[in-house]
């Protein structure tokens, strides 16, 4: 594909893209207003989202037309920023839900999620350093201690469902770069003492695999949350209880705006309401892998599917815990939750993609990292 | 060391692995959305949907001349129920309760169910709303009280109710003489309740219309009561 014709395909591509996510976003608002509607406040939580929203807009618009070579020649400079928050919000930051992670402005009450803005800083230092590798073994090795390093004050919070996200990123990014399977095989090994001690100081973790393998054992502790996920599924059928109906997500499913949203649409929209959000999904990501393969610079290659892949990776996650065939777990949905971190770090990440679509080196020019 | 030959079949693979897992997504969506829609809705409906009773009001009863010689009342008390047996949580609400109506009583950690205020009219249950829906420990539960004019032969002849099952039944006198047709037929309806068992609004639904009793108009005057004779 000559020079010329990528960039017109990159552009239209870009204007898709963004169109899409906007639309997206303004599905998940709708969502939120929806699990609210029985609320003393109905507003309040969809509100904020479109503050969050217009705010995450600026700030994909403003990622996209930073050159890419920006992030990538930052990529240590953010990293490390990034892990130091990851460390700070252990000491200094507030418990919400059981879980250490979060900064909170006191005069605002608004809060922000290190974990969430550290993605895309953990996958352009995982990237560099595939980049910058000179043999497999080593650089199996150096990207397994930036994982273990990145994983444990995650671990600690403790938000095994973020761990996840990153471990699976993880090895993800190991498979792109080609390390050799044997060295991949290893991984479990690895993760056997990290996930005994996870299990040893997170004894709830076994709760709720108790109350995923049988939710009728302990319906009102362990197994609640499941039984909650599959009524308002049930309650959708084929087209939905309508907007503003979502009675079921309203009165008992636990957080319906933000780590159950897929459940509250479900109920709103039914199945045939709720496909086209997940078509739309796979239409974005499709689009842009797509594209991303057209691309000869094998460095923006590998962050952007690294990047597509950790937002899948979320999104089937949490849809996953939404139909009941994973155990509960704190995620969101990437776009279509409520929560200002989530939304703004994910549209963060989509404007370092169009980056990196957008300033495609020229075709000689392969790696400009090093 | 990026595997620049293999880099597509790998991304490939990737994206197969996530199609396979969208797929098995969709699957159990397709499970609980259609297929299994009415075992679910049935369980859960177990937890969430209550069939209750009502009663109708206790028809009045009437002297030869229509005088009212006896008729029901109903009231409204806002309850406390000590749900945490927090003393910090009682201050907070009766904290919020006091600001709006001063003359309410600040529960004690002690009692289960404690009355914070009595006789509430419509403009004090709706100023109570946002509150209850708020705190869990709030309930506005209604009262029924017989009332009989205020003398004692005509007390007496009348005779007494009791509270059965929520139902004002008579245990003497001419309320325990016409019982039957003064209470009426019960309805019926069905409601959903949320996790904290407060009534979802507008899930009501109507089952059985309750039929209202009969006034009864007694054979004697007021004054004959007065005086003691017998109908």
């Amino acid at each position: 594909m000559k020079q010329e014709q990528l960039n017109r395909k990159v552009f239209n591509t870009t204007v898709l893209v963004q169109s899409l996510l906007f639309l997206l976003c303004i599905w998940g608002c709708l969502a939120i207003y929806n699990s609210n509607t029985l609320g003393a406040s109905p507003l309040y939580f969809v509100g904020r989202q479109l503050l969050w929203l217009v705010m995450g807009m600026m700030i994909m618009f403003l990622a996209q037309r930073i050159p890419f070579s920006f992030y990538a020649e930052n990529a240590m400079t953010g990293g490390s920023i990034a892990y130091i928050s990851l460390l700070a919000v252990l000491l200094w930051g507030t418990e919400i839900n059981g879980m250490r992670g979060w900064f909170t402005f006191g005069w605002t009450s608004a809060s922000i999620q290190p974990s969430e803005f550290a993605k895309p800083f953990f996958i352009l230092m995982l990237c560099q350093i595939v980049v910058k590798g000179k043999n497999n073994f080593k650089t199996f090795l150096r990207l397994s201690l930036t994982a273990l390093l990145w994983l444990i004050p995650i671990l600690l919070q403790p938000d095994a469902g973020t761990a996840l996200v990153y471990l699976l990123t993880f090895v993800i990014v190991c498979v792109l770069a080609g390390i050799p399977w044997k060295y991949l095989a290893s991984i479990p090994a690895l993760l056997t003492p990290i996930a005994i001690w996870v299990l040893y100081a997170n004894p709830y973790i076994i709760k709720r695999f108790s109350g995923f393998w049988n939710p009728s054992s302990d319906p009102l502790q362990s197994g609640w949350h499941i039984r909650q996920f599959q009524f308002t599924i049930a309650r959708g059928g084929w087209f939905g209880a309508k907007m503003g109906n979502a009675t079921w997500s309203n009165s008992y499913l636990p957080l319906a705006h933000s780590d159950s949203v897929f459940a509250t649409i479900s109920e709103s929209l039914g199945f045939v309401g709720t496909l086209p959000i997940l078509i739309l999904f796979g239409v974005i990501i499709f689009v842009l892998y797509r594209l991303t393969l057209k691309l000869k610079s094998p460095n923006q290659k590998l962050f952007i599917i690294a990047m597509l892949s950790l937002i899948t990776v979320q999104a089937l996650i949490h849809i996953s815990v939404n139909v009941a065939l994973l155990p509960t777990t704190g995620l969101t949905l990437p776009l279509l939750s409520y929560g200002g971190s989530s939304l703004l770090s994910t549209l963060l990440t989509f404007g370092i993609i169009l980056s990196a679509l957008n300033f495609h080196p020229p075709e000689e020019e392969h790696n400009f990292y090093i | 060391m990026l595997d620049k030959k293999n880099f597509k079949k790998q991304t490939d693979i990737i994206i197969l692995c996530f199609a396979v897992w969208a797929l098995l997504c969709l699957a159990m969506f397709f499970y609980y959305a259609v297929i299994a829609k009415a075992e679910y809705i049935k369980l859960g409906n177990k937890i969430a949907i209550r069939e209750l009773i009502y009663y109708p009001e206790r028809s009045k009863i009437f002297d030869k001349n229509g005088i009212t010689l006896a008729w029901s009342e109903k009231y409204y008390d806002l309850y406390y129920n000590n749900l945490t047996g927090s003393p910090k949580r009682i201050k907070i609400i009766y904290r919020r309760i006091k600001s709006i109506f001063p003359n309410a009583k600040k529960p004690t950690q002690e009692s289960l169910d404690f009355v914070m205020l009595r006789n509430l009219v419509p403009k004090q249950v709706s100023a109570l709303e946002k509150f209850i829906y708020l705190h869990q420990e709030l309930q506005i539960t209604p009262r029924i009280e017989r009332k009989v004019v205020d003398y004692p032969k005509v007390r007496i002849y009348i005779g007494k109710v009791k509270i059965v099952k929520r139902q004002l039944v008579g245990i003497s006198g001419v309320e325990k003489l016409y019982d039957q047709a003064l209470n009426g037929t019960p309805g019926k309806y069905k409601i959903m309740l949320d996790r904290n068992k407060n009534w979802i609004k507008n899930s009501g639904k109507l089952i059985n219309l309750a039929v209202p009793g009969k006034d009864i108009k007694l054979q004697l005057t007021l004054a004959e009561i007065r005086k003691g004779q017998k109908q």
